[in-house]
């Protein structure tokens, strides 16, 4: 844990009790943003990266669901064990959220402006005047044109690009230390997702906000992110930076991952390597390793024990046997 | 283009059981739901079985025995015509299931039929169809009912057609407002592409997607049909006596209300219980198969 | 394993000047007729046998109403479809109706696509036995095969879509699409809503289908690197228009529409060292109801003049079989 650390996360569990059994969503999961960081987290359907974030910010639904142990550490307090009070000043104010489909997480009956401002003014005790100010301002920030004006539309009036920004705004305008954002460009076109990935780089530059981005795009990874964090069926299986991730990836869901991505660049084409499979029911997680059943690099060990997150090389975590000391990995 | 969450798609992915059990389990949990369950299988049972349960013939007239208060002999007392009340509540059962079922199921295909054309076709032919639909609606459901019957003449069979044609315009608005949003879905798109029929589409895809609202509406049609069956036989122009009904046996007991109080306390709690059963049946199912909760 | 694209000849399918707009239609009781979505606005090409075309193209472009036009599952407004040298539009709803065991449609949502109601053998004998091709055991022998070129059992042809996952599901929607041997098959975002590992055993399915069965396709997909991955030949559509067209490797070297060099500029390559030179259009796509008047790209292209505003540029071809839509090329 760096002196520069902003969040910690360590071996985090939040379980979901259904009829049909308990739902295993994020089973032991750690990781570590700096200040200023931007952390890409990676993973598809069910790697439970979106409840990792729900579970930072206290959101899991109760009972159904449940943060069943681990520590999030957030400047020095466990957010697990911080009251709700505690944690609803946190939220939008040193820790915000922008969410992946513009149109449903904007509350259509209420200006954008009202919108902004009732964060402003919840957190930093502003007076109507002078947070509706600081929305017009945050709104140019964003790169709405004409902000003035437009402060007093509604979202359905803005095309979704421009309700991404919104957004955006409304989560920077108490100038939070972490930003979250779920799958923030996934439901938008690319050439608007470039527009945006833009907008978050120089805000990233102007504010020194650290990102946590959650997405299943490894492009907008390569693109926003300098560390990276892979998920798979509820637990960590590879953090590092991302240049190492991608040149030299050692857990074999990232390398499959990879692989199995068509290259616009390609100049002869090749026949795609997908990963054989699907991912486990995470009601009936098996008994070792998760990744196991999918894996062409598996050994009798993987089936029966689950690997731990190890730090292979200096800055490199993995969990994997292959990469374990003490276990015959030779063919 | 928006991607399912981790969340939704993580609860999609592993759906095993079948889809009854699944609803049977959730019907189970709702304590309500199984006491309705309950009565109506104890309706349907009696009424089953009456031949077996009853002690005796619901129509034998012994005067001797006119009005006797509940005994050892006569469970329920017996009215004055000396017929076992126990009896005839019991034979009674028969009729009000019967005339709930069948006048039901004439509301439902009448209803169906004009509903799923209405909402498949849309245009002209949906306007005169509502149209129609809210003539009959503007009419008191009552009222309508006890016009028919003094059309028709009280008999068993004519409650039938009046209770039936009275009660076609709920399905018919309930089935059009689910064919109209099902037929918008992908799979009815797929069907069509496939190459199928416009009948075909309307029977195999679109109609067993709307059947979680007409399960439960019919339930619950079932106890009202009921009731006004026994509205319509209070008022002398429904089922006809000697025939046992528990609207009948209310008509004919009101005179004794204070001094015979049991020949209207019986058929009265019968039919509550039964409407009570059908209610609360009704509900559960409505909540046991929300679709919400269904893949 | 590499492999060589064939060169295609013959047409199977032929659009011309295809239009397709939706009425938009405001009062209470005599609805007014006040202006048209123009989702597809003038579109012509041709897809050849044995090749698969892709279509990308950003929300509006109409590429997706395009493939349900083409099989009149949307009648079109204007233009004429041709296929194997039949006008589809002069065919009544009848014959229309025979003609599909022809051409098919892969759909893009797997868990909205197939029916909750209907056991999966079911769904796909479904097409099987609306054409009456083979008996009641001859169907049941070719459900269990196609189950088994999709990657499924044939167990699964009792059990019910929601037993399945979204992969899976979308190997059904092809399966019902292969049943009745088609020689088209329209693939609407067929592996948008999957998945990355699970998109790459489904492109490659589909890849070795079309091998096996000699099916062309129609490859429809916001997803650039899928689309150039798959097909043969590439169009891009802008608001209703194509823009450019030509084969798939040459696009991605070679572009020419100032459009499809930012569309190929934006897309995010997985990859931190390859630093781009990004080009970042101004402002939202136009709304199809009101296109702007002239070359439709003008209000966001950075080499817009004059004669952009006032002219639609024309679909020309500039040699190597590369169509383009605009003034400066």
């Amino acid at each position: 844990m760096g002196p520069e650390s902003l969040i910690h996360v360590i071996n985090l569990r939040t379980h979901f009790y259904t009829d049909a059994g308990i739902v295993k969503a994020v089973d032991g999961v750690n990781l570590e943003i700096q200040k200023g960081e931007t952390l890409g987290v990676v993973g598809e359907s069910g790697s439970g990266k979106s409840i990792t974030a729900m579970s930072i910010l206290r959101l899991i639904p109760i009972p159904s669901g449940k943060i069943v142990s681990g520590e999030v550490i957030f400047d020095g307090k466990d957010l697990i064990k911080a009251s709700e009070d505690e944690m609803m000043r946190i939220r939008g104010n040193e820790i915000a959220m922008i969410f992946q489909d513009p149109m449903t997480s904007l509350n259509p009956v209420l200006t954008v402006g009202e919108q902004i401002m009732e964060v402003i003014v919840l957190h930093q005790k502003a007076g109507r005047s002078e947070a509706k100010k600081k929305a017009i301002e945050m709104l140019k920030k964003v790169g709405i044109p004409e902000a003035e004006g437009r402060v007093n539309n509604y979202p359905h009036q803005f095309s979704g690009g421009m309700r991404q920004r919104v957004m955006i705004a409304m989560a920077l305008s108490c100038n939070p230390k972490l930003l979250i954002a779920d799958e923030p460009t996934s439901a938008l076109d690319v050439t608007i997702q470039a527009q945006i990935m833009d907008l978050m780089n120089n805000l990233k530059r102007d504010y020194g906000t650290a990102i946590m981005l959650i997405t299943h795009d490894l492009g907008v990874v390569a693109e926003l992110c300098q560390k990276v964090l892979v998920m798979y069926a509820g637990n960590t299986v590879e953090y590092t930076d991302v240049d190492a991730l991608f040149s030299l990836p050692k857990h074999p869901y990232t390398g499959g991952l990879l692989g199995s991505l068509p290259k616009l660049d390609e100049l002869v084409k090749q026949r795609l390597k997908p990963i054989e499979g699907q991912p486990p029911d995470l009601r009936h997680l098996p008994q070792g390793c998760n990744f196991a059943q999918r894996c062409n690099r598996k050994k009798p060990i993987c089936e029966e024990q689950k690997p731990t997150l190890l730090e292979v090389e200096p800055g490199h975590f993995v969990s994997c046997f292959l990469y374990e000391e003490g276990v015959k990995m030779h063919d | 283009m928006p991607i399912n969450t981790d969340s939704d798609k993580t609860f999609e992915l592993y759906e095993t059981s079948s889809s009854f059990l699944e609803m049977w389990v959730r019907l189970k949990r709702n304590k309500l739901a199984i006491l309705g369950l309950f009565l109506v299988v104890s309706l349907v049972l009696v009424a089953l079985f009456a031949e077996v349960i009853a002690p005796y013939d619901p129509v034998q007239i012994a005067l001797k025995n006119s009005l006797e208060e509940p005994n050892s002999a006569h469970l329920m007392g017996t009215d004055v015509l000396g017929r076992d009340i126990f009896s005839r509540i019991i034979y009674g059962a028969r009729a009000s299931l019967i005339i709930g079922v069948v006048a039901t199921s004439i509301s439902l295909v009448i209803g169906v039929t004009i509903g799923a054309i209405s909402g498949y076709y849309g245009g002209w032919l949906d306007a005169l169809m509502m149209r129609i639909t809210d003539i009959f609606f503007a009419f008191p459901f009552f009222l309508l009912a006890i016009a028919i019957m003094t059309f028709l003449g009280a008999s068993f069979i004519n409650i039938f057609i009046a209770l039936g044609i009275v009660g076609w315009t709920n399905y018919a608005r309930l089935v059009r407002g689910q064919v109209i949003s099902v037929k918008e879905s992908e799979y009815v798109e797929a069907a069509r592409a496939v190459g199928a029929k416009d009948a075909r589409i309307i029977l195999k895809h679109i109609l067993p997607n709307t059947l979680t609202p007409v399960i439960v509406y019919t339930t619950m049609n079932i106890g009202v049909v009921i009731l006004a069956e026994a509205g319509l036989s209070f008022l002398g122009i429904g089922v006809r006596p000697p025939s046992p009904s528990w609207g009948l046996m209310l008509a004919e007991g009101k005179d004794f209300l204070f001094n015979a109080s049991w020949l209207v306390i019986w058929p009265g709690i019968a039919i509550f219980l039964t409407v009570l059963g059908y209610n609360l049946l009704g509900e559960g199912l409505r909540d046991a198969l929300d679709p919400r909760l269904k893949p | 394993m590499i492999e060589i694209k064939k060169v295609m000849t013959e047409t199977l399918l032929k659009v011309e000047n295809l239009k397709k707009y939706f009425p938009i239609k405001k009062g209470l009781l005599f609805q007014r007729h006040m202006g048209d979505v123009k989702a597809v606005d003038g579109v012509s090409f041709e897809i050849r046998r044995g090749e698969t075309l892709g279509m990308v193209g950003e929300s509006g472009c109409g590429k997706s109403t395009i493939g349900r036009t083409i099989l009149r599952l949307l009648e079109p407004t204007k233009g004429k479809v041709i296929f194997e040298g039949e006008v589809l539009n002069d065919l009544s709803s009848e014959e229309m109706r025979k003609m599909r065991s022809k051409m098919q449609i892969i759909f893009q949502d797997p868990y909205a696509s197939l029916n909750p109601r209907m056991r999966v053998g079911d769904i796909i004998g479904e097409p099987i036995m609306i054409h009456r091709i083979l008996t009641c055991a001859e169907r049941e022998k070719r459900v269990r095969k196609i189950l088994d070129v999709v990657g499924l059992s044939p167990y699964h042809g009792a059990r019910f879509p929601h037993e399945f996952s979204g992969g899976q599901r979308q190997r059904i929607g092809i399966a019902r699409a292969l049943a009745v041997n088609p020689k088209l098959i329209i693939c609407d975002e067929p592996v948008s809503a999957l998945d990355v590992s699970i998109q790459a055993q489904v492109i490659n399915l589909l890849e070795d289908l079309q091998k096996e069965f000699d099916l062309t396709y129609l490859f429809i997909a916001h997803d650039l690197s899928v689309v150039k991955h798959i097909s043969n030949r590439v169009a891009v559509m802008y608001l209703g228009k194509m823009i450019e067209l030509s084969n798939s490797e040459e696009l991605y070297k070679n572009p020419q529409h100032p459009y499809t060099i930012a569309l190929l500029s934006a897309v995010p390559v997985p990859d931190p060292k390859v630093k781009k030179d990004r080009i970042i259009l101004k402002g939202d796509v136009p709304s199809p109801v009101n296109p702007p008047s002239g070359c439709r790209f003008h209000t966001r292209c950075p080499k817009t003049q004059d004669i952009c505003m006032e002219q639609d540029p024309k679909f020309k071809d500039i040699g190597n079989d590369h169509y383009v839509a605009c003034h400066f090329v």
